[in-house]
């Protein structure tokens, strides 16, 4: 065997050691949200919103770390796995189609408040010109990286 | 993509989890690239062909009938 097939399985457990650390990213960020969501509620005087926004996120994390082996689609939610690169890719492509709806909404949004004369219009206008900024950039830095 | 990844593993009494630690992907990619649903890259085509000891082109088979050309 070659000394590059000798150290795979080392590199690869590397690499599932680096993706451990990214396991509880996404629920450590649930329970910050969460959070937040209480001081809102509580900085609002409102404080069944800042507790029902607790317990939904800390709902969500817990599904994600419960079901996170027995799904991968649970498992891609909650950990965000940079080693796969099957499963980097479904993240890219999922973001992109994420992007692709956000930005359609985004641009029907800004048409409408045009349209109708919106206080909103100002603010719509100004996030379509930052997605499309952000493409054009984007797909500039791409094309040089190659 | 077809690809003789399945049958190499077994030979070897490999498991799709086994297979997928070795070369540091999850067992669900295993099963994907088996199954012609994802090709790997070619840096994965390749280690996958070198844990098996063989070449990217005796592993993976191009289905195009141009590839040949």
């Amino acid at each position: 065997m070659s000394k590059t097939a000798r150290r795979a399985p080392s590199s690869a457990a590397a690499r599932l050691s680096r993706a451990c650390s990214h396991r509880w990213s996404v629920p450590g960020l649930c329970l910050l949200a969460g959070l937040v969501f209480l001081g809102i509620g509580l900085a609002q005087h409102d404080l069944g919103l800042g507790i029902a926004g607790l317990i939904v996120m800390l709902v969500y994390g817990l599904v994600l770390m419960a079901f996170r082996t027995r799904s991968e689609t649970i498992g891609l939610l909650g950990s965000g796995d940079h080693v796969d690169e099957r499963r980097a890719s479904i993240q890219v492509k999922a973001s992109a189609m994420t992007g692709q709806v956000l930005s359609a909404v985004l641009a029907g949004g800004a048409l409408a408040a045009i349209a109708l004369d919106s206080d909103y219009t100002t603010i719509l206008c100004g996030l379509c010109l930052l997605g499309g900024a952000t493409y054009v950039v984007s797909t500039a830095v791409y094309a040089r990286r190659g | 993509m077809r690809n003789d990844v399945r049958e190499l593993r077994q030979r070897l009494g490999l498991s799709q989890a086994a297979l997928g630690t070795l070369l540091g992907v999850s067992r669900q990619t295993i099963i994907a690239i088996e199954n012609g649903r994802y090709d790997p890259s070619l840096p994965l085509a390749i280690t996958i062909a070198r844990h098996f000891q063989t070449t990217v082109e005796e592993v993976f088979h191009v289905e195009d009938s141009t590839a040949g050309a």
